[in-house]
């Protein structure tokens, strides 16, 4: 394989430098990663952005430290990239849905924000909490039924998690998760051929469009309901549409590698692990180190400039194109010392596993609640946990825009 | 940003935190602020950040500091 193509199905991929991971711990920044962030320079690499389809290599350069990554998404500006590369293809891209905020900017992106923030601020999500225990509670209590003493969590737990949170919040039947997991899937999944992505972005669209008209009709106590009818003068019919389908989007996948990954990590770090036990569990602080040290949003969407700026040795000039390692930038010494490892210990930092600026990550909040409470019931409810499978061989997502492994083999009593 | 302190009229001699300004149209609703010194700020009904105390106690200082490095949309800062 060469340094800088491979190739998936025949197909050529350019290499994925702000998404490269050490082969050996399949956690840390790769090697160029770590070169390009120690010459503090933006250099240009290739990227392939699966939501909007473009086929043969892209480039942008690459923001590697952790204080160029906050100047840079701190500039006036900025336009997500792509867009009108998915205006060129044939067929519907997810990056053309009005509402869909990653792919909104200025006014436009402030007034969708506002309506998704006011219902996942962080003292309005507490208010979650008695629904996301019963959830947890629920699987876990599924995990050992009839004398189980193993389970892959990913498909046991750390998925159907966050999926019957969001089936909760968006009035939603849990029979149709799978189809929105798959669909939402596909839109980080460098992999998938473009048509399929774009299926699953009008399958995804057509489903929400019905969810909502019937909300509609039929108004009940959850969110999507609220969504529907306490902004019908913010928002369009579409925007309405766009933002559920951002939460379906943004609450499954993200939540459920993350959690994954996170479980893996504190079972394969004895010393971390014994830390939790004597604290009795995780908070939503040690989910913050964990954010940092996994990164699991590896890098942040292509952006392009529209005002030329400068920050320390480098410059960009209007019309260029970055994205920021985030992985990258909160390993960086400058910000985290030399002991990039999880500590648990060393108090919360301001990472950059949400991103930072304007499109800093609205779902944060819920995220790290329904982690922490489904680490901390977890680990209270299996003392004896223990990894059962093969590090290297558990389906690294090595081609994904959201890092996860496919499957987390555990096992604990006589298991 | 300084450490400077100032009694405010009514509160002589009582050391306080120095003027908190929170920018309201930058403001992106992160919540970071909240994380950081819970007893300082909150966010309204529209999830924009608001400050609970325009007068936090100096116990609050290293609180304050740590929410204005938080901020993701850089919307805190202290009056000069």
């Amino acid at each position: 394989m060469s340094a800088s193509q491979e190739t998936f199905d025949g197909r050529d991929l350019p290499v994925r430098l702000t998404i490269e991971r050490e082969q050996n711990d399949h956690i840390s920044p790769s090697e160029r990663l770590r070169e390009a962030r120690e010459s503090g320079e933006w250099r240009e690499f290739e990227f392939f952005d699966p939501m909007v389809g473009k086929s043969g290599a892209q480039s942008a350069r690459a923001v590697t430290r952790y204080a160029d990554a906050r100047e840079v998404l701190s500039q006036p500006g900025l336009v997500i990239g792509g867009l009108a590369d998915a205006a060129e293809q044939q067929g519907e891209s997810i990056a053309g849905q009005p509402g869909f905020l990653v792919f909104l900017e200025g006014e436009e992106h402030r007034r969708v924000k506002a309506v998704l923030s006011r219902h996942f601020g962080v003292k309005r999500v507490q208010g979650m909490r008695p629904e996301i225990e019963r959830i947890a509670d629920k699987l876990l209590d599924d995990l050992p039924a009839d004398g189980a003493t193993s389970a892959d969590l990913y498909s046991a737990f750390f998925l159907p998690l966050p999926t019957l949170v969001v089936c909760y919040l968006m009035g939603v039947p849990y029979e149709d998760a799978h189809d929105l997991e798959y669909w939402s899937g596909l839109q980080t999944d460098i992999t998938a051929p473009t048509e399929e992505v774009q299926a699953g972005a009008v399958a995804l669209r057509e489903y929400t469009a019905a969810l909502v008209s019937r909300v509609k009709a039929n108004p009940g106590g959850d969110l999507m309901s609220a969504l529907v009818h306490d902004y019908i003068d913010t928002l369009s019919d579409e925007e309405v549409v766009g933002v559920a389908m951002n939460i379906f989007a943004a609450a499954l996948d993200t939540t459920s590698r993350f959690g994954t990954l996170s479980t893996l990590t504190l079972l394969r770090n004895p010393e971390q692990l014994a830390y939790v036990r004597e604290q009795g569990g995780l908070s939503e602080p040690d989910m913050d180190e964990l954010l940092r040290f996994l990164s699991p949003a590896t890098s942040t969407m292509q952006r392009y400039v529209t005002e030329d700026f400068t920050v320390g040795q480098n410059s960009m000039k209007k019309g260029e194109r970055f994205m920021v390692s985030l992985l990258a930038a909160n390993w960086d010494p400058e910000f985290i010392g030399d002991n990039p490892g999880l500590d648990l210990r060393r108090g919360r930092k301001s990472h950059l596993a949400f991103s930072y600026g304007t499109h800093t990550c609205a779902g944060q909040h819920l995220a790290r609640l329904e982690l922490s409470i489904a680490l901390t019931k977890l680990f209270q409810r299996f003392p004896d946990l223990r990894f059962d499978g093969d590090y290297h061989d558990l389906g690294w997502m090595d081609n994904d825009l959201i890092y996860g492994i496919k499957s987390l083999p555990v096992a604990w009593g006589e298991g | 940003m300084g450490s400077s302190r100032y009694p405010l009229p009514g509160v002589k001699g009582r050391p306080c935190v120095q003027r908190i300004i929170i920018d309201r149209e930058l403001c992106v609703m992160a919540g970071q602020c909240v994380i950081a010194a819970p007893e300082v700020f909150d966010q309204d009904d529209d999830g924009i950040a608001i400050l609970l105390d325009e007068n936090p106690p100096d116990s609050e200082q290293g609180n304050v500091n740590a929410a204005i490095d938080a901020c993701p949309a850089r919307a805190i800062w202290y009056d000069e």
